[in-house]
């Protein structure tokens, strides 16, 4: 039906930790997601700590499989593949992630860190895998010189070039990285995410792009995400989400990031309390404890995401009809709440 | 001294000041300056930011401060004075007597600044112990009262449980709560909220803003984050490869930013506020100490350098209360 590349439809995961006498600790890290991104889009998800981020990706790669419902990579489930199948699939999805000094083997070459791939897919002879792995390494701003470097001798900045180039040398449609550049300096982190915009659009690449980071989510995401505690709680295009949030976890969010202006500090800002803890799941809508504007309803029923027009929804009770009235203006859309 | 700084200075009394700090790092044949030539003050009731990337020498200057460099680095000139005591020519027992009680940190990973096995209402209480021969339980009382403070809930119950049992956010706010234990003349900050989550971040900061407010305590806040800074701050030390490049009130820095490097490291933030404009990277690296340039150290990755670059420049005003170390601002140029 859609062009979505990649869905993921009723995803959950609970994972069992610790078994005492009396059972076994749950910890639902992953709670009905459900989730598409179009081809050659960027879809970004932002949350904090323990939202989730990181176990879909790791769901979405194929690395965990999940407790419930499924991801279909175009259209097909990808836990009904079989071995072989799965084999041509991982071509087609890589990965970057964070830490780039733990994801190469250290005593491996550029050289032999990007040829990996290709032997390990059997892709071309000796000498065209040479011309492969040195257009890469151009495609990512790098020349033949690094590739006798070790991965110890790169700058951070360097070595995540290597990690994009090893991730787009076999031609992938799918590309899901995990806080790519959280451990860069600003003026390194421009740069690679400048590179993620080239190469997307070279290559006609999918991006799942997974940060904490708010200002980066803006930079190179189409569509966002925004998650807690293993929910998708506000999902849109990402201009109408940061301009106008619908959820009012999404509001605090945007709002508890320092603003690089002195003249729009914002000294009142609502206090959220404590994350509650994963194991300890609120009742009802998961956000309720913390929530400037919770009903007592709110610790009863778990909202569904709401559509509230131009593939925008946010799950927030206020958005039910029945609730509605008692919404304040920038909750149903009627004003701009951000003040930016 | 710049005018700029001078004008700040007006009639008041600093309680840091860093006079040339220059440290250096021991390593193979050659010493390596990551710290070179920094002056800066730090006033009653004021919040200065010192922000710049790794590499950049803020920590190591705030670590001179305290005297706790790391063993391959040793302050090789300058002087740092604590409301006018020469915090570098201190014997180490007068130092420790500084410690803690005259001058705190907090700083950016609390669990490895704590002690695991201890409970957070004795490690929170323990100033009282080494500086005031509190008692021990009397130092727990002080402590419960110091967790409130704070806003950590349940102070009581907290202060009986142990770090790993709190998270980051309530970590970050006990290392606060010794911190403020004995009500410093200076509060040292390094990176406290990076490793946490936003909406923790925000509560972390206004209570960083609170005790100044409560106490007048002056601070020194050391980040990477231009957000965190123009939250935050009132004064503003940029920078960079051990020098600072620029300096001023946090006004007047954010609107008319004058180094080079302190505008690229603008454009090169993203925000969630974003126009579609592009992020402007800054090419090149940012060099090592052990082979800083001759001229001036942002030169080889700045897009205006010209032959005057090759020599150092100097602090020179921009406008009152603001100035940059850049050839620029020579002669009305730019």
């Amino acid at each position: 039906m859609s062009d979505a590349l990649l869905q993921v439809k009723g995803v959950g995961k609970t994972f069992a930790l610790g078994g005492t006498l009396w059972g076994r600790r749950q910890l639902r890290a992953l709670d009905q997601v459900d989730l598409e991104i179009a081809r050659a889009q960027s879809l970004g998800i932002v949350g904090e700590s323990g939202s989730g981020k990181s176990t879909l990706c790791r769901i979405v790669l194929r690395l965990l499989r999940p407790s419930a419902g499924q991801v279909l990579f175009e259209g097909l489930d990808l836990w009904a593949r079989s071995a072989h199948e799965m084999r041509q699939l991982r071509r087609q999805m890589q990965a970057v992630f964070q830490d780039t000094a733990s994801t190469f083997n250290p005593r491996h070459t550029v050289r032999s860190a990007l040829l990996a791939p290709l032997e390990v897919h059997r892709i071309g002879t000796a000498r065209t895998r040479a011309a492969l792995v040195e257009e890469a390494l151009h495609h990512v701003g790098l020349d033949a010189r690094f590739l006798s470097r070790h991965p110890h001798t790169l700058s951070g900045g360097q070595r995540q070039r290597v990690a994009i180039a090893r991730a787009i040398i076999l031609r992938p449609s799918l590309v899901v990285a995990d806080e790519p550049t959280s451990a860069l300096d600003v003026s390194v982190q421009a740069m690679i995410l400048n590179l993620f915009k080239t190469i997307q659009r070279d290559f006609g690449l999918t991006y799942l792009f997974v940060s904490h980071n708010l200002g980066v989510i803006r930079y190179v995401s189409d569509v966002v995400a925004v998650m807690y505690l293993g929910r998708v709680v506000e999902v849109g295009p990402v201009g109408r989400v940061f301009s106008s949030p619908r959820h009012p976890y999404t509001r605090a969010l945007l709002e508890a990031i320092p603003r690089a202006d002195p003249s729009k500090r914002q000294r009142d800002l609502p206090v959220l309390g404590e994350l509650p803890s994963a194991y300890r799941m609120p009742s009802g809508c998961r956000f309720h404890p913390r929530c400037p504007l919770a009903m007592d309803i709110c610790a009863q029923e778990d909202p569904p995401l709401y559509p509230v027009g131009d593939g925008h929804s946010a799950a927030c009770l206020l958005h039910d009809p029945r609730f509605v009235a008692a919404a304040p203006a920038w909750i149903s859309g009627g004003a701009k709440p951000v003040n930016v | 001294m710049s005018t700029a700084e001078s004008d700040r200075r007006s009639g008041q009394r600093a309680v840091l000041e860093i006079d040339h700090l220059t440290v250096e790092l021991a390593g193979g044949r050659r010493a390596a300056r990551v710290v070179d030539d920094v002056s800066l003050a730090v006033f009653p009731r004021e919040i200065v930011g010192l922000i710049g990337e790794s590499g950049s020498g803020k920590t190591m200057t705030a670590l001179s401060i305290l005297r706790l460099l790391p063993r391959a680095a040793s302050i090789a000139g300058g002087e740092i004075r604590l409301g006018g005591a020469s915090l570098t020519s201190m014997s180490e027992a007068e130092l420790r007597r500084i410690r803690g009680r005259r001058i705190a940190m907090i700083p950016q990973n609390p669990m490895s600044a704590m002690n695991p096995v201890l409970r957070i209402g004795a490690q929170v209480g323990e100033p009282y112990v080494l500086h005031r021969g509190v008692r021990w339980t009397d130092a727990v009382a002080q402590a419960v009262r110091l967790l409130r403070d704070v806003h950590l809930p349940l102070p009581e119950e907290r202060a009986v449980e142990y770090p790993h049992q709190f998270s980051g956010g309530m970590q970050q706010r006990a290392m606060t709560a010794m911190a403020i234990a004995l009500e410093p003349q200076l509060l040292i900050a390094d990176e406290p909220t990076t490793a946490l989550d936003v909406t923790i971040q925000a509560q972390v900061l206004r209570l960083l803003l609170e005790i100044r407010d409560r106490h007048g305590t002056a601070t020194l806040l050391i980040t990477h984050d231009l957000g965190v800074i123009a939250e935050m701050c009132d004064w503003v030390y940029v920078m960079y490869a051990g020098r600072i490049l620029e300096q001023g009130s946090v006004e007047r820095i954010f609107a008319r930013p004058s180094h080079p490097y302190t505008q690229a490291l603008m454009r090169a933030t993203p925000t969630v506020d974003a126009t579609d404009a592009d992020l402007a990277s800054i090419p090149g690296s940012i060099p090592s100490p052990f082979e800083l340039p001759a001229g001036c150290r942002f030169a080889d990755r700045c897009p205006s350098r010209f032959e005057r670059c090759e020599r150092e420049p100097l602090l020179l005003d921009v406008e009152a209360s603001h100035s940059a170390r850049c050839w620029l601002l020579e002669d009305g140029r730019e």
